[in-house]
């Protein structure tokens, strides 16, 4: 049975600032938790904020992978209902990014009462494209290209995930290292997950109130997806951020905080 | 001619807007492309669709928390849509008060055996089956 130590070692759980309320940020595919770094800092002057690794990323407890757990999304939900539950969380506010925001849908769906609203940045409920009615923006020869990349990129992963593991003497080679660092096999299996994965017949079944931010150019989830999202979560509000890419927290983090503590001080029964 | 546009590999910089900023000799041959088609163009128009998620969901929040990332493996589009492997190492710089991002590239085709074979020898009879 996980107790709630090593919960919070297992997913390297880190808490900033305090406050009444509590932000947990979740992220998506390609990083760990250090892509909160613009935003989470600034937030926690005054919010109580919760950032973690997917194990397989970043500071987690690599020896935690298995590959069956993990072989669904729904295993990193697990996690993130355990982190919930191992911090007793309540009300809280779940900040997701991309395919952390599905992550955080399944989480919320089982958790209810433990979140009491929603931001997602830049999410897509399903990247592959279904015709006739649904344009995720990729076909399958796309995320089987991304797929191949990865693959093709052992020494990369390599380089960039083993002075963490190895713990090589010196701070400031273990802090580089550790920024956005990723186990090459669970981070294949994580892209498959995420690309491949179809989360639209939960949308609708999400109580809580949800601030959807949307870039005007991202590759990634096309405003064609944050539409889609706005239209079948059932509480949304939505924001088209005049940013490039996938990734506003980092190119224009003053501009989603600023948008985030809006949403945050509207009364919930006006949401 | 700059000392870069003399280096052996391909080299190109572009704006925090992705814009194409400036390409070396060496970069618009591997790209078999011309000057005039990237200067101005957006980045994208070289980076295919997988290199761009990586680049989206990897390389950019790497570049913005580290200043730098360096060996990585990807394909760069040339012309006709034609897919170049590349070793790529990324670089963050302020040139006069504006923010730079540098591509420094090289190509490799071999390197697709090398990194096959890797991941075969470390993966070995566990590799999860791909969905397909």
């Amino acid at each position: 049975m996980n107790t709630s130590a090593s919960v919070q070692l297992r997913n390297n759980v880190t808490t900033l600032g305090y406050g009444p309320r509590t932000l947990i940020f979740v992220n998506g595919f390609g990083c760990d938790q250090t892509i909160w770094r613009f935003v989470a800092p600034s937030l926690a002057s005054d919010h109580h904020v919760v950032l973690f690794d997917y194990v397989g990323s970043g500071r987690a407890d690599a020896s935690a992978y298995d590959p069956r757990r993990y072989g669904s999304l729904d295993g990193y939900a697990r996690d993130l209902v355990e982190i919930a539950e191992a911090l007793d969380l309540r009300d809280a506010v779940l900040v997701g990014h991309s395919v952390g925001c599905t992550v955080g849908i399944y989480a919320a769906l089982q958790l209810p009462k433990r979140f009491e609203r929603l931001v997602f940045v830049c999410p897509s409920p399903r990247f592959l494209d279904d015709p006739p009615d649904y344009v995720g923006g990729f076909q399958r020869s796309d995320i089987e290209g991304l797929l191949e990349l990865m693959d093709r990129n052992y020494l990369g992963w390599a380089e960039s995930f083993s002075g963490m593991v190895l713990k090589e003497p010196g701070l400031a080679r273990e802090l580089n290292d550790t920024f956005c660092s990723l186990d090459r096999r669970a981070a294949s299996r994580f892209a498959e997950l995420t690309f491949l994965s179809d989360a639209r017949a939960y949308l609708p079944r999400v109580r809580q109130p949800c601030l959807v931010l949307q870039c005007a150019r991202d590759d990634i989830a096309p405003t064609v997806v944050g539409e889609y999202v706005r239209e079948h979560l059932p509480r949304s509000k939505y924001v088209l951020l005049d940013a490039e890419g996938h990734c506003p927290h980092v190119s224009h983090p003053r501009e989603v905080e600023a948008r985030v503590r809006e949403y945050l001080r509207t009364p919930l029964e006006e949401l | 001619m700059t000392k870069s546009s003399m280096a052996p590999g391909g080299s190109l910089s572009f704006d925090d807007g992705r814009i194409i900023r400036a390409v070396s000799e060496a970069g618009l041959e591997v790209l078999g492309r011309a000057r005039a088609d990237l200067i101005g163009a957006s980045l994208r128009v070289i980076l295919p669709l997988p290199t761009r998620v990586l680049f989206d969901a990897h390389l950019w929040p790497r570049l913005a928390l580290h200043g730098r990332a360096d060996n990585v493996y990807v394909t760069l589009l040339g012309a006709a849509d034609r897919h170049i492997p590349v070793l790529l190492t990324a670089k963050r710089a302020t040139r006069g008060g504006v923010s730079r991002t540098d591509f420094d590239f090289v190509v490799v085709r071999r390197r697709d055996l090398l990194e096959r074979e890797l991941s075969w020898a470390a993966d070995g009879p566990e590799r999860p089956p791909r969905t397909k």
